[in-house]
């Protein structure tokens, strides 16, 4: 019996040690395009973002304000809807396309939902806890002039072990004086996967 | 004095309104004040969101998806009845001792005995 419970411990260490040389974490570059599943991932996230940042900073938009205003238009990022059959943040491309904006130094970018929420919450606390010489003031705020919005689409037709899925992303600027839609952007994906 | 007082107050009040109504627009919806007084009532409500993602994902059918949730719900199916065939063995614990073995429940249709067919026969949710 004993006998037994010794083999038995020798054999459980050595599948122990054996899996921990089957275990294995590599680091890769983040532009690589690697597929496991054929569900959204990294590569149709960059793919939605390089598709937007071209159109928004090269079509007439931009052009039409600076010949009105005289001045870069400022843009607040409103809310995303994803209606795909998948979970997807849209965070991933929207914050490429607000860092492209900035640095494009074309558009500019104010905070807004609960980051500005913070903001302000700072700036709350300011008035009560900073010097009078770098205390920020209230009604200073820069005003947006668009508002972009968008939502995420797909359609999947799956037979099988065959699938063929399509995933529409629309970005569209509205005009927040005047709700007129100044520009919408789109990128359409389309997958086969074979399982 | 007071004469003057009511006429600076006058004067006041014309001014102000003037000024507002340069920032009004002539093209400017009479009716503007019912919007504005409802959004700016509930503009933190409205804007608490932005920059969010708002998930209203649906089911999309998928065949290996699909496959592997129908085996699940067997392999489920199959534990349940093999649980309660397991606890119908000991159904006498349930009721009456060796002495007294009519206190048993037995016969009765709530009996761990006749568990399984019920499960079976998709009835155990409405006995049990």
């Amino acid at each position: 019996m004993k006998r037994f419970q010794i083999t038995l411990f020798i054999f459980a260490a050595l599948t122990l040690s054996l899996q921990s040389c089957f275990h294995n974490v590599s680091r890769v570059d983040p532009e690589e395009e690697m597929d496991i599943s054929g569900s959204w991932n990294d590569v149709d996230s960059r793919m939605v973002s390089d598709a937007m940042i071209e159109q928004s900073l090269s079509e007439d938009w931009l052009k039409n304000h600076m010949s009105a205003e005289k001045d870069q238009p400022v843009v607040i990022v409103g809310m995303v809807t994803n209606k795909s059959h998948e979970h997807i943040d849209a965070e991933t491309f929207m914050k490429d396309i607000e860092k492209s904006f900035i640095q494009s130094k074309k558009v500019r970018v104010v905070q807004g939902g609960a980051k500005r929420e913070e903001v302000r919450g700072e700036r709350a606390d300011q008035q009560t806890n900073s010097s009078v010489s770098t205390m920020k003031q209230w009604g200073l705020e820069v005003g947006a002039d668009y508002m972009m919005q968008g939502s995420i689409n797909s359609i999947v037709d799956a037979y099988k072990r065959e699938k063929v899925v399509y995933y529409q992303v629309d970005l569209e600027l509205t005009n927040l004086q005047t709700n007129e839609i100044v520009w919408i952007g789109d990128k359409k994906i389309k997958k086969y996967v074979k399982n | 004095m007071k004469k003057f007082h009511t006429y600076l107050a006058g004067l006041g009040l014309l001014l102000s309104s003037a000024s507002f109504a340069q920032q009004t627009n002539p093209d400017q919806n009479p009716n503007y004040k019912v919007s504005m007084d409802y959004y700016m009532a509930n503009h933190q409500e409205l804007t608490a969101n932005q920059g969010e993602t708002q998930q209203q994902t649906y089911k999309a059918y998928d065949w290996t998806t699909h496959k592997a949730e129908v085996k699940q719900q067997r392999q489920d199916r199959k534990y349940e009845l093999k649980k309660m065939r397991y606890q119908s063995r000991y159904r006498h614990s349930y009721g009456g001792n060796y002495n007294y073995p009519y206190y048993n429940n037995y016969n009765s249709l709530y009996s761990p005995y006749y568990a399984p067919i019920w499960y079976g026969a998709g009835l155990y949710s409405f006995i049990f």
